[in-house]
């Protein structure tokens, strides 16, 4: 399909500390863009893109306590989707990564790419990211799973605990509405996510309470405790819980050997870069 | 609450501190002694000084109609 229509949307990311973060590719997408769609978590992070473009619209606008954030993120959509129709060279400045909890993001791709616009997403550096670093974790070593704390405790996952685990948003545990911003709600939650979770884990587990630095001078918020115990952290909109691999699983024999393979082998292969 | 001479000061050490290494050296070695030479508020220096980064982050948010804290999705592709 020809892609000619004036107008455009390009979705990029600022990153977490977004005066850090932010990619020259993401500054050279706002600097040239006819309007900018902000969604930042901080002042630092839309005084930035301020200075980039003097036509910014910050997307937190359409927040409002009570208001179902279903609703507010189809109005964040409406609103791009407007502007490129109209001609406009549009940019939409996500914190983090923009294809990461973005539904603005994707959605608004999606629809202007099904009328013929051209519409597309560079990355940013998310939470994910900020957790590796920080934490010293490396998901090539035992691989990652990554969920969002309402779909792991509403839908029938599963988990695989030989996996690094990261749960988002689990100061929100069990938020259905999806109307309020305000942690102590879900308190109570934190004991039922903590139930679930002892089905994959020893109830002395160390689990991590993270939570990344938006500002270059602060450091990042990490609080070890046993999974027995998270009924009782204080995490707040921005909290992160990561679990730690319990171990690598046992060799799949029978796989290896149809390459050939056996464990001694492999093992010796690697020189001791398979961790625990 | 409208935005103050102070908050934009604020906001722009902020900012400098993350491209200029002269200053967030100076910053490192002596947080409230080089926000103060930057000509933050006495108030400012004292919560640099005192590494209070939950206040300094209220003090820059409080001017803003609002703000984004996390963005959620729970969508399907449809």
């Amino acid at each position: 399909m020809s892609q000619s229509k004036k107008g455009s949307f390009i979705a990029v990311g600022t990153g977490i500390n977004v005066a850090s973060h932010i990619t020259a590719s993401a500054q050279k997408h706002i600097q040239n863009a006819d309007i900018v769609f902000a969604a930042q978590s901080c002042s630092v992070g839309m005084r930035l893109i301020q200075s980039l473009n003097a036509n910014v619209f910050n997307l937190g606008e359409l927040y409002e306590e009570g208001k179902s954030r279903v609703l507010t993120y189809r109005q964040m959509v409406e609103h791009i989707v407007k502007a490129v129709q109209e001609g406009k060279r549009v940019c939409g400045a996500f914190y983090g990564h923009p294809g990461v909890f973005v539904y603005a993001a994707h959605r608004a791709i999606k629809q202007l790419q099904q009328q013929g616009f051209t519409a597309s997403m560079v990355p940013g550096i998310s939470a994910e990211d900020c957790v590796m670093a920080d934490l010293g974790f490396d998901p090539g070593n035992n691989g990652l799973q990554a969920i969002e704390v309402t779909q792991f405790l509403f839908f029938k996952h599963s988990i695989n605990p030989h996996h690094l685990l990261i749960i988002w948003q689990f100061g929100l545990t069990g938020d259905f509405n999806f109307d309020t911003l305000e942690t102590e709600k879900y308190s109570d939650g934190l004991a039922i996510l903590r139930d679930e979770l002892l089905a994959y884990y020893p109830c002395d587990h160390e689990v991590i309470l993270y939570e990344a630095p938006t500002l270059i001078i602060e450091q990042p918020r990490i609080e070890r405790m046993k999974l027995n115990d998270i009924e009782h952290c204080k995490p707040t909109v921005i909290s992160t819980l990561v679990i730690p691999s319990i171990g690598m699983p046992e060799y799949d024999h029978k796989v290896m050997a149809k390459f050939g393979i056996n464990a001694k082998q492999l093992e010796h292969n690697l020189d001791g870069l398979l961790e625990d | 609450m409208a935005k103050t001479d102070h908050t934009e000061k604020l906001l722009d050490y902020m900012i400098e501190l993350n491209h200029n290494q002269d200053l967030l050296d100076k910053h490192n070695a002596d947080p409230g002694g080089t926000a103060k030479a930057y000509g933050l508020s006495p108030g400012d220096v004292h919560m640099i000084s005192k590494g209070q980064y939950d206040e300094i982050k209220a003090r820059l948010e409080a001017h803003q109609v609002a703000k984004v804290e996390f963005i959620i999705t729970f969508h399907s592709e449809d």
